[in-house]
């Protein structure tokens, strides 16, 4: 029974739980890295004989200090489930000390399976799969050689059979992944949420978009229906800024945008679709920010999607894990004809102590030439466009008054100075104007046809308020540096000093190499179809599957059938189970009564090896007749339960309940006052 | 009926003062359908329990007297030529009985012998080529003197191994003793039993002898027996599947007769030195003396629950 731990597999045991533990190490507080390296490197030595096991007391030491330090490190972090997983693993680096028998290795390789899977709570990418794969294979293996003789010791022979059992299983796998129904989870699971928000945030000041740019980080994929519309015609919407403060752009009122807020006081949807409409699918990243990206004017069939009067789509919990959803745009389109007043006053926002003279008075004097709202905003674009600006990623930073210091010292600045300027002389002249802050443009994925979008399409732009057009987009970037919007920002900026900074070894830094581009886009379809068919593959996609695939009454058969299997296999398994438990409840009844013929004996009274129960109670009563009443129904008892008819009847039951509590009585009354202080301390199991 | 087999024990137990225990073994072979061997010195009471037996149970009854010089045709039966009809009738010989009493059967010849025993496995006989069933039920009781008195030829291993129980009566106790010697010699005492049984009762205890459960810590318990018997130096040999479905149905019928609808391993305790004393030999036993010793070293030995 108590077979010493076979060193071939505590070789593959520590390879597994390597493998396992390697996702988790940078993102574990660095004091409880240390220590399960600490761990493997002392079972090492254990197995070198260089050192024993520890002691119970430095274990009981080593568990007791481990769990205020792990409190100590996730302090403040509200969700308990990083904490829970960080205790997880050290208790499982801990049971490698005290991992003396096989069956000790069995519970250690379980638990590095359900490691693995605790993995895919924090990545789903196809490197953390092929990962989980791979580790897979190694605890089947270090399965495989604790379940051998030692025969077959040949790492070829034992990692090729844990090959072969993984790939066998791999198309029940995938059979259970495709069909098994998807059912929305009792609980739900709070997601460790990382501090930092990526992407455009809620305000902008100078310097914000272009900051963006250095990254080249995907925001999110898109795949059109149809074709995918002109570059210039792709304006991602994320959020409208419509209160300045003389230097940073703000929402104004956006306590009212939450989710259940716009959801209480949903307004009446004010746009008007014109002409076609395109409908597409997109993945978003986790950006740890409640509002998501659509071309205006979007339009949608979620219920976990609200539109403010914005426009503006918000999610209902901030988006953690890469999202999906789908809209139809129309890209022609009458939003807010009529301008409510508060809108209004919101769009007509100035700063109260604006110093911003040198712009109210080019506003005043462009605005005397042309009484027309169009006409004025088309001035101002052509001034933009006529003045020396410059298109530069590294604007020289601002003076006090930011708007007049750039239209008429600096003249040089990224998307942002351009919006904000605009929206600004648009206000000093009296049209309702605002900034939208989003993403703009693409690159398309000449494999799978999908577009994708960088932080680096970062893009601010203006929308102004024209009578009976109402908002109408003004892109005063695309006045100064057309090609920005026509051919995408990288192919202006890709000599720019500071453009992709922060990526600096992103592939996309080595565009220009043909083969290297190539193997980017290609590996950048591979990730969008796992995250597509794979990572995102719920009920909706499960049921359009099977749908397609076999009609929508083959799908109820399936289920039928599916259900019918699974009922199967819970009822076998029921069946065995009980029956295991009828031969365990007679074998509970035989180990209750020879613990009570223990302490007996150490209480001077032994059984003979060959003395049956009623023969024993016999001379018990004899020689002790104070026991006699119990003992005799405890004989009595135990007698029917191991040898009379066996039934697995309430009766039954109820029998062994007596069993066990009488059994306890008189084992108190037996034994001596130490260890009748143990048993009282001990459960009592019904 | 657990009433009836006490009042057949008492019945007996006037004739054989003192021996419930030996008693009630006995007629627990019986119930079991079982033969009984009865070993002792002479003089013990053995052909009295025999007699009593027959006579408790009502059952046709004769007795063989096994000398030297008994013939298998003394036993079996002849075909004698009859000159009225021409033909060659056949004589059925006293083994055509429900019960037969082997008296002093190591007596015997080998030959003799085997002709009976032959008749106890098959219940049949086979007579000039003619084979002829015994009568329904058909009980063989033996007795025997100790193999070590002389004149005598002692049973094979194989031979013995047909009877289900062999028990030994031993002296009776003062007491019995005392009254035995009060009421001084009378010439038949078997003829003072009374039948208390009748051939459907024998029948309908047998059904529900054989309707006693068995649980599975029970045959537990007698597989760790079995195998004690085959994995120990101590035994020459080991029990053999017979002798193990020997016990196993011996103490069911000692659990019906203890009025109980299930067997306990005090039951098997209490029918193990009957049925295998007989079966077993020593290790260092080379004169094939069965030992009770062997027995008790089992009950001792082997745990009752493990």
């Amino acid at each position: 029974m108590t077979e010493q731990t076979p060193r071939l597999t505590l070789w593959w045991l520590l390879a597994a739980f390597a493998l396992v533990v390697s996702p988790h190490l940078l993102r574990l507080p660095l004091g409880v890295s240390v220590l399960i390296g600490a761990c493997i490197l002392w079972r090492v030595f254990i197995f070198q004989g260089r050192i024993s096991f520890p002691g119970t007391t430095l274990r009981m030491l080593i568990v007791f200090l481990s769990l205020p330090l792990t409190v100590l490190s996730y302090r403040g972090q509200g969700a308990g489930l990083d904490a829970a997983i960080c205790l997880l693993i050290l208790g499982t680096s801990f049971k490698l000390l005290e991992m003396r028998q096989a069956r000790d290795m069995t519970i250690v390789l379980c638990l590095c399976y359900v490691l693995t899977m605790v993995g895919f709570i924090y990545s789903q990418t196809i490197p953390a799969a092929l990962l989980a794969l791979a580790t897979v294979v190694v605890i089947t293996g270090a399965l495989i050689t604790l379940q051998r003789n030692n025969g077959h010791s040949s790492l070829r022979s034992n990692g090729g059979l844990a090959l072969r059992m993984v790939a066998q299983s791999i198309p029940l796998t995938i059979a259970l992944f495709v069909l098994v129904p998807r059912v929305a989870p009792l609980w739900s699971m709070p997601i460790p949420v990382p501090s930092s928000k990526t992407g455009v945030t809620d305000e902008m000041s100078p310097g914000d978009i272009s900051r963006l740019s250095r990254s080249a980080e995907l925001a999110f994929r898109v795949s059109f229906d149809a074709d995918t519309p002109s570059n210039e015609k792709l304006y991602w919407r994320g959020l409208v800024l419509d209160f300045f403060d003389g230097r940073v752009w703000r929402r104004a009122g956006s306590s009212f945008q939450s989710f259940d807020m716009i959801e209480r006081f949903r307004s009446p949807f004010r746009g008007e679709t014109l002409g076609e409409e395109v409908s597409y699918d997109v993945i978003l990243e986790p950006t740890q920010q409640s509002w998501i990206y659509a071309l205006q004017l979007a339009q949608f069939n979620a219920s976990d999607i609200v539109q403010d009067r914005y426009y503006t789509l918000h999610t209902e919990k901030p988006v953690s894990q890469r999202y999906r959803y789908q809209v139809r745009s129309a890209l022609d389109y009458h939003t807010d004809v009529s301008l409510s007043g508060v809108l209004r006053a919101r769009a007509m926002q100035l700063p109260e102590d604006d110093n911003n003279v040198q712009a109210r008075e080019l506003a005043s004097e462009l605005r005397r030439g042309n009484p027309d709202d169009r006409d004025y905003a088309l001035q101002v674009l052509r001034y933009f466009r006529e003045q020396p600006f410059y298109y530069t990623l590294t604007p020289p930073p601002l003076g006090e008054a930011s708007i007049d210091d750039f239209l008429f010292n600096s003249l040089q600045g990224f998307c942002e100075h351009y919006a904000g300027s605009f929206v600004y002389l648009m206000r000093a002249a009296g049209i309702p104007a605002r900034v939208v802050v989003g993403y703009q443009g693409g690159e398309v994925n000449p494999f799978e046809g999908y577009t994708m979008v960088y932080q680096y399409n970062a893009h601010a732009w203006a929308e102004v308020w024209l009578e009976n057009e109402g908002w109408v987009r003004f892109d005063p970037t695309a006045a100064v540096a057309p090609e920005r919007i026509s051919m995408g920002v990288q192919a202006v900026l890709a000599n720019q000093p500071g453009f992709l900074e922060d990526s600096r070894f992103s592939m996309m830094r080595f565009r220009n190499t043909q083969w290297l581009n190539a193997l980017r886009l290609r590996l950048d379809a591979m990730d969008y179809a796992w995250n597509r068919w794979v990572v995102s593959y719920d009920e909706d996609m499960q049921l359009d599957l099977l749908d397609s695939l076999l009609g929508p009454q083959m799908r109820g058969r399936l289920f039928l059938v599916l259900g019918v299997v699974i009922a199967l296999f819970f009822l076998v398994a029921a069946i065995f189970l009980l029956r295991r438990r009828e031969q365990e409840s007679r074998d509970m009844a035989t180990r209750l009564y020879l613990r009570l013929a223990a302490d007996l004996a150490d209480a001077g009274m032994k059984r003979g090896r060959g003395e049956g129960p009623q023969d024993f109670c016999q001379r018990l009563a004899r020689q002790e007749p104070r026991y006699a009443s119990d003992m005799g129904r405890i004989t009595e008892i135990y007698v029917q339960v191991s040898y009379g008819p066996q039934t697995q009847t309430e009766r039954h039951e109820q029998l062994l309940q007596e069993l066990q509590l009488r059994i306890r009585d008189l084992r108190l009354r037996v034994l001596s006052p130490l260890r009748r202080l143990r048993l009282r301390m001990l459960p009592i199991r019904y | 009926m657990q009433d009836r087999i006490q009042a057949a024990v008492d019945e007996i137990g006037q004739v054989l003062l003192g021996k419930e225990q030996q008693v009630r073994l006995a007629i627990c072979c019986l119930l079991a359908g079982g033969h009984l061997l009865i070993e002792d010195l002479p003089g013990m009471g053995k052909t009295t329990l025999a007699h009593a037996l027959a006579r408790v149970f009502g059952l046709d009854f004769n007795r063989i007297q096994f000398t030297s010089d008994l013939l298998p045709a003394d036993i079996l039966g002849v075909s004698i030529f009859d000159q009225a009809n021409t033909c060659f009738t056949f004589h059925a010989g006293p083994i055509f009985n429900q019960l037969i009493l082997a008296d002093e059967i190591n007596r015997a010849t080998p030959k003799t012998q085997s002709a009976l025993l032959e008749a106890m496995e098959e219940g049949q006989v086979s007579v000039e080529g003619e084979t002829r069933p015994l009568p329904s039920p058909f009980f063989v009781i033996a007795t025997q003197n100790p193999v070590s008195l002389a004149g005598t030829f002692p049973l094979p291993e194989s031979q013995l191994d047909r009877f289900l129980m062999r028990i030994g009566i031993g002296y009776p106790d003062p007491k019995a003793e005392r009254e035995l010697l009060e009421r001084g010699m009378e010439s038949d005492r078997g003829a003072s039993v009374r039948r208390s049984l009748c051939l459907d009762d024998l029948i309908a205890m047998r059904k529900a002898a054989n309707a006693v459960k068995l649980s599975p810590l029970l045959l537990d318990y007698v597989q760790r027996l079995i195998a004690y018997t085959r994995d120990n130096e101590h035994f020459h040999f080991g029990l053999s599947p017979r002798g193990s479905i020997a016990v196993v149905r011996a103490a069911r019928t000692w659990a019906f007769m203890e009025g109980r609808e299930h067997a306990l391993p005090e039951d098997v305790q209490a029918v193990l030195p009957a049925v295998v004393e007989h079966r077993l030999r020593a290790g260092s036993d080379t004169e094939g003396r069965t030992g009770s010793a062997l027995a008790h070293r089992l009950l001792s030995e082997v745990d009752v629950l493990q």
